[in-house]
């Protein structure tokens, strides 16, 4: 009887804070800051993404506090309410989003990984705050599982290209390079393998080109079986989605073994330069090229300000692609505060929708958000020359 | 034609590498009735010390030869035997002693395999790759001579010699077998060692053609393989564990050869099961009524 008390009063606590939340009167009248909040893994196997774009939401803050948002005659700055750690769990993203509701947090600038992130839109629509995810890939994030769901999730952008769209890039890619005969060798276990594989194959086969596709599980780590079809079936192209540690492997076995056309693959590669050992030969790498979303060695002035920029705030360390993607989600929320000369929910978000944004590192070209939140960006091409990573024409 | 060699010649290593990890499940089971679990973190052991050997000593003075091989070779069974013995002195034979029950013993090697992955994920978590030694063809054939060597002399070390014989005995009949005054504590050690030394073995040889591993290399990506090559030929025999073994690995590697890569584990499990309808002993093994 006792513990059935106990949870009685638990239930009536819990009612209570639910109630505060609901009356909770956001006042913004009398700040002269614009609270941003984040959430993203910062221990746990996911952690270097989270940390990546930590850093990038920091110095993008820092580097437009220093100038500060006109909205009117009045500046604001931003001010980083907190950047929860989720270790990339939907639950944890979920309940933090909470968090930053309570604490007044007028844009969400994450989560990062797209399981967390779909943990934190599933609150996030509720309330109807903003959010901007700069890394979350998933198609579905912003268009929800049945791909039907925008209205539900008009709040809901990414700074990123979804999973579909590199899939689709690179079959167009293919097909303007003169390649007859793909092959697709993907990780069945992986959705975002599976994901690129099928945007890929989709493409391909609408542009005609010839598509065979094969499958490998979680725990094949000796691909010299998977390889032979595709060394004896004269294919001249291989596209292969998945993350750097598998492709490096695939991608020596394949080489070995006596292939001689080209691999194709998505930002899962980002990481096999490093996975070359010295004295290694790596020369097969000159024949490969992968989308990403930004090159840290272009040319571009954006990007070398960023990068410099970078490395002089976080002890010379170059930045990835997670970092770029997250300070730039930063200046998005600020071009589109600045577009709405507000920063109330529904402004921000009529902003994202209708405005066009500039001056990014990961995108030269001024863009728009699609009617399902997804930037018009164009993707970057990566090959290798003498052991480094170049920008392919 | 091309592609079947192929396929063949990789089913035949890998299978080589699943018969001597399943020869281990195998006379285990035979001599104390136990499914020992643990026996997959004997084989990820045995991989870490010679990965870790050859980094950090070894290929620096010697080189990726034979000798650096060899040295890898015997300190990888010294390590996973102190394991394996340390293993079955502290978790099985307490369990033993006091006459628990079978489902104790197998309760208590799941813990102990659990126990042994944890340290491992702890040592490191990332992909290791291991160093080259052999192109694919020495690599088949040195896998394939290892094999059969070893197959005859575990043939002959069982049916010839005194103490093969005792371990005989004591499969059969435990009791009895103490009563003609064989020691069975030192059978069942000696059985721990020689499946901690045939894990390492195994592993290393599996490691020359498959380069890149992690620490769940034996409970995940080999996983159940050696332990189902050891009941499909029939648990306790050791010609029926190489065959089911080499069976495994044939499957497996024609599945992918031909492009149904994804539908391997889904093969190797049916004829799995038929063959457990259909002769619930293996396909080598005895058929033997438990009296009750």
């Amino acid at each position: 009887m006792k513990k059935f008390f106990g949870f009685f009063v638990m239930f009536l606590l819990v009612f209570c804070c639910l109630g505060c939340n609901s009356s909770y009167d956001n006042t913004k009248d009398n700040v002269d800051t614009i609270k941003l909040g984040s959430s993203g893994p910062l221990s746990g196997e996911a952690s270097i993404y989270g940390i990546s774009v930590e850093k990038g939401i920091k110095l993008a803050i820092e580097e437009i506090n220093k100038e500060g948002i006109k909205i009117g005659d009045k500046k604001y700055t931003f001010e980083l309410v907190e950047f929860y750690n989720d270790e990339a769990d939907p639950d944890k993203a979920s309940s933090n989003l909470t968090k930053l509701f309570d604490a007044g947090t007028d844009v969400v600038v994450g989560a990062v990984t797209s399981g967390a992130t779909e943990g934190l839109i599933g609150q996030a629509i509720k309330v109807g705050i903003p959010v901007i995810t700069p890394t979350g890939t998933a198609d579905k994030l912003t268009v929800g599982e049945s791909g039907q769901e925008r209205d539900d999730r008009y709040n809901v952008f990414r700074a990123c290209f979804y999973d579909s769209y590199q899939g689709k890039y690179m079959a167009e890619y293919a097909v303007a390079n003169g390649v007859k005969k793909a092959y697709v060798l993907y990780n069945n276990s992986s959705d975002y393998s599976v994901g690129l594989k099928d945007s890929f194959e989709q493409t391909a086969k609408a542009k005609s080109l010839e598509v065979t596709t094969a499958a490998y599980g979680e725990k094949d780590k000796n691909f010299s079986a998977f390889v032979a079809p595709i060394v004896s079936g004269n294919y001249d192209c291989v596209y292969l989605p998945d993350y750097y540690e598998n492709v490096y492997n695939i991608l020596t076995t394949l080489y070995g073994a006596g292939y001689t056309g080209v691999c194709y693959g998505g930002d899962g590669w980002d990481g096999v330069i490093q996975q070359v050992k010295t004295g290694d030969d790596a020369s097969f790498l000159e024949k490969c090229f992968y989308t990403n979303h930004y090159f840290g060695a272009s040319e571009s002035p954006a990007v070398k300000k960023f990068v410099e920029a970078y490395k002089a705030k976080y002890d010379g360390e170059t930045p990835v692609s997670f970092a770029a993607l997250a300070y730039d989600a930063v200046y998005i929320v600020k071009q589109a505060i600045e577009q709405a000369q507000s920063f109330k929910f529904d402004d921000v978000i009529e902003a994202l929708t209708e405005g066009s944004f500039t001056g990014l590192v990961t995108s030269a070209k001024q863009f728009k958000f699609d009617e399902n939140g997804n930037p018009q960006k164009d993707a970057v091409i990566i090959t290798f020359k003498d052991g480094k990573e170049v920008e392919a024409k | 034609m091309d592609l079947f060699f192929e396929g063949l010649k990789n089913g035949l290593a890998l299978g080589s590498a699943f018969a001597l990890m399943a020869l281990g499940y195998s006379m285990v089971y035979g001599i104390v009735k136990m499914i020992n679990f643990a026996h997959s973190e004997f084989i990820t052991i045995g991989g870490f010390v010679s990965y870790y050997l050859c980094e950090l000593l070894l290929i620096d003075k010697l080189g990726n030869t034979v000798g650096t091989l060899l040295i890898c070779l015997l300190v990888s069974i010294v390590v996973c035997v102190v394991v394996a013995v340390i293993t079955e002195k502290f978790a099985y034979k307490p369990l033993r002693k006091k006459g628990s029950s079978r489902i104790t013993a197998l309760i208590t090697a799941i813990g102990v395999s659990y126990i042994l992955n944890g340290i491992l994920n702890a040592i490191t978590g990332e992909q290791l790759v291991f160093p080259k030694f052999f192109d694919s063809q020495t690599a088949f054939i040195i896998t394939i001579v290892v094999t059969v060597i070893l197959l005859v002399i575990l043939t002959l070390f069982v049916k010839k010699t005194k103490v093969g014989i005792a371990m005989r005995a004591v499969s059969e009949n435990e009791n009895a077998a103490k009563l003609m005054g064989i020691n069975n504590d030192f059978i069942i050690s000696l059985t721990f060692i020689i499946g901690a030394a045939l894990a390492a073995i195994g592993i290393l040889i599996y490691l020359l053609s498959n380069r890149y591993f992690r620490f769940d290399v034996g409970s995940v990506v080999i996983g159940l393989y050696p332990f189902v090559a050891a009941v499909i030929g029939g648990i306790g025999s050791l010609p029926g564990a190489v065959l089911g073994g080499l069976l495994i690995g044939l499957i497996n590697q024609f599945a992918a050869t031909y492009g149904f890569g994804a539908w391997a584990d889904f093969i190797i499990y049916g004829i799995f099961v038929v063959i457990l309808l259909f002769k619930p002993a293996g396909l080598l093994g005895k058929d033997v009524r438990e009296k009750v």
